[in-house]
């Protein structure tokens, strides 16, 4: 069952395409990858997933939900590449709110708020604002923030920037996890090892355009790996 | 109410409580009360007794009008930081992928910093009647008092709003300039136009009198509202057609509270 459904969208800014007619299906409980250099539209693609941004063309629906309707982001979590949020918070003050954006509320959300502090090893930060907190620590608040609620779509822009080894290898295995339990993963990220190493699909951006969507399996009886076929889909046109 | 509303509500309160325009404001309006009541109390001791009831009362008053006259300064600074700090530090992308409507967002938002606001002018009221009645030895807060805030606190609404909507345009900067701007001359407007007959608002027709019939009709007609709370302080309601007033207020300010929100559900992120 296809959870996310991009059709033909595009998205222009002024004379030049950010995207141009990109169509994407991505199904339930699978980890998908959107790879691409600078530029090629991925951040513009996520932001027009979560309503940031509106199409020229093209619809984009979640769960059956139009973006544009507030139940396409239910079960929906997100962290953008540099986690940000107001200083004032602690981090258990920011997993508490994130929860009661999603309606968890009293000893239910205490109880999340706790266990998503305690797998982030990030128990000690919890009275801790953010104003005096790490970028590496403020990261891992954010990814913290996915394990609050019911989220069946989860949607990390970057996910590896700003962690330390440690780090990107717990990262790896939440990621895991959460595939694990039917979550659905859509990740943007350049880091290509990490992506072959944990993507079931790829789809592939360069300037607006797509220029590859398919199984990692399938990639790699093409080349020896993910590296090497980006590297000849972006400079050679589509695969 | 929802979770997600009190939980909004109570972060925009949070987040603009720190500000420290809000804390500068706090302090002098408490030192000033403060200084009121023991310059009450040094005349209070030289006069002794006499009409001390009657000068309990317009003493309060006239200490409300003053925290009312620098209402609009404070609901203006507030209204145009509502989205300033969300858009500035990217939080508005953590916000707006909860799942929440942007008209639920810019509501909650306004309605968020107009309870801080309310919070300082129930803090002042409040402050300001206990130690006015203890200088009088004597309860000198009125229901007048009471009715002048309840139009106050619609006052400060649609100033926010109204700065909100600047806001949206331009710097911060700049939509408080436009919003003292465009309040000043529409209160010019208001002064000139509400208390002559409609048949002669096209006589002696001048450029500038355009412009001011263009506020009056096209600015929500604030200066009522604060005319109208300080009238009820003063125990001297005006001569104006209240209803059209009102209905002229209500429509034009509806008019504003759409654009604004139709422009942050426009808007690219």
């Amino acid at each position: 069952m296809d959870l996310i459904q991009i059709k033909d969208i595009s998205k222009s800014y002024g004379v030049e395409f950010s995207l141009e007619n990109v169509s994407l299906n991505i199904q339930q409980g699978k980890i998908f990858a959107l790879l691409g250099p600078n530029g090629a539209g991925k951040t513009t693609l996520v932001k027009l997933m979560l309503n940031l941004m509106h199409c020229d063309s093209g619809s984009i629906e979640i769960n059956g939900f139009n973006v544009s309707d507030k139940n396409s982001r239910l079960g929906v979590a997100f962290i953008a590449e540099k986690f940000t949020f107001f200083p004032f918070y602690t981090a258990s003050g920011v997993l508490e709110f994130f929860g009661k954006m999603k309606g968890i509320e009293g000893d239910e959300l205490k109880s999340q708020v706790v266990a998503a502090l305690e797998r982030l090893q990030i128990t000690e930060l919890a009275n801790r604002k953010l104003s005096r907190m790490s970028k590496g620590q403020m990261q891992r608040v954010g990814l913290a923030s996915i394990l609050i609620g019911k989220n069946d779509l989860i949607i990390l822009d970057e996910p590896f920037s700003g962690l330390d080894p440690i780090g990107i290898r717990e990262l790896k295995d939440i990621i895991r996890e959460l595939k694990e339990q039917g979550k659905t993963l859509f990740i943007n990220s350049h880091i290509l090892l990490e992506m072959e190493q944990l993507c079931d699909e790829v789809a592939i951006l360069n300037k607006g355009k797509l220029l590859f969507n398919g199984p990692v399996s399938a990639v790699l009886e093409k080349e020896k790996s993910l590296d090497d076929f980006f590297y000849k889909v972006v400079n050679g046109g589509r695969a | 109410m929802k979770a997600q509303y009190k939980a909004m509500i109570l972060d925009t309160m949070l987040k603009e409580v720190r500000s420290k325009t809000l804390i500068f404001i706090f302090v002098a309006t408490t030192i000033a009360i403060i200084l009121g009541h023991v310059g009450i109390k040094l005349v209070m001791s030289q006069l002794g007794g006499g009409e001390v009831t009657f000068s309990g009362i317009n003493a309060l008053s006239l200490n409300f009008r003053i925290l009312n006259s620098i209402s609009f300064v404070v609901a203006a600074v507030f209204g145009v930081s509502v989205f300033r700090s969300d858009f500035q530090n990217n939080i508005i992308y953590q916000y707006l992928s909860f799942p929440i409507s942007r008209t639920e967002y810019f509501f909650i938002r306004v309605i968020g910093t107009w309870f801080l606001v309310l919070a300082y002018y129930i803090y002042s009221y409040v402050l300001s009647s206990v130690l006015f009645s203890m200088a009088f030895k004597k309860i000198i807060f009125t229901p007048a008092h009471f009715f002048s805030f309840l139009v106050l606190c619609l006052y400060l609404l649609i100033v926010i709003f109204i700065a909100t909507l600047f806001s949206l345009m331009m710097n911060k900067i700049g939509a408080l300039f436009i919003t003292f701007a465009t309040s000043l001359a529409a209160a010019a407007a208001f002064t000139t136009f509400s208390t002559i007959p409609y048949n002669e608002f096209f006589q002696n027709m001048s450029s500038l009198r355009i412009v001011g019939l263009f506020f009056y009709y096209f600015f929500p007609r604030i200066t009522f509202l604060g005319n109208f709370s300080s009238s009820l302080l003063a125990g001297e309601l005006s001569g104006l057609v209240i209803w059209e007033q009102c209905l002229h207020l209500s429509v034009i300010s509806a008019l504003y509270i759409f654009i604004a929100n139709y422009l942050v559900k426009r808007k690219n992120f």
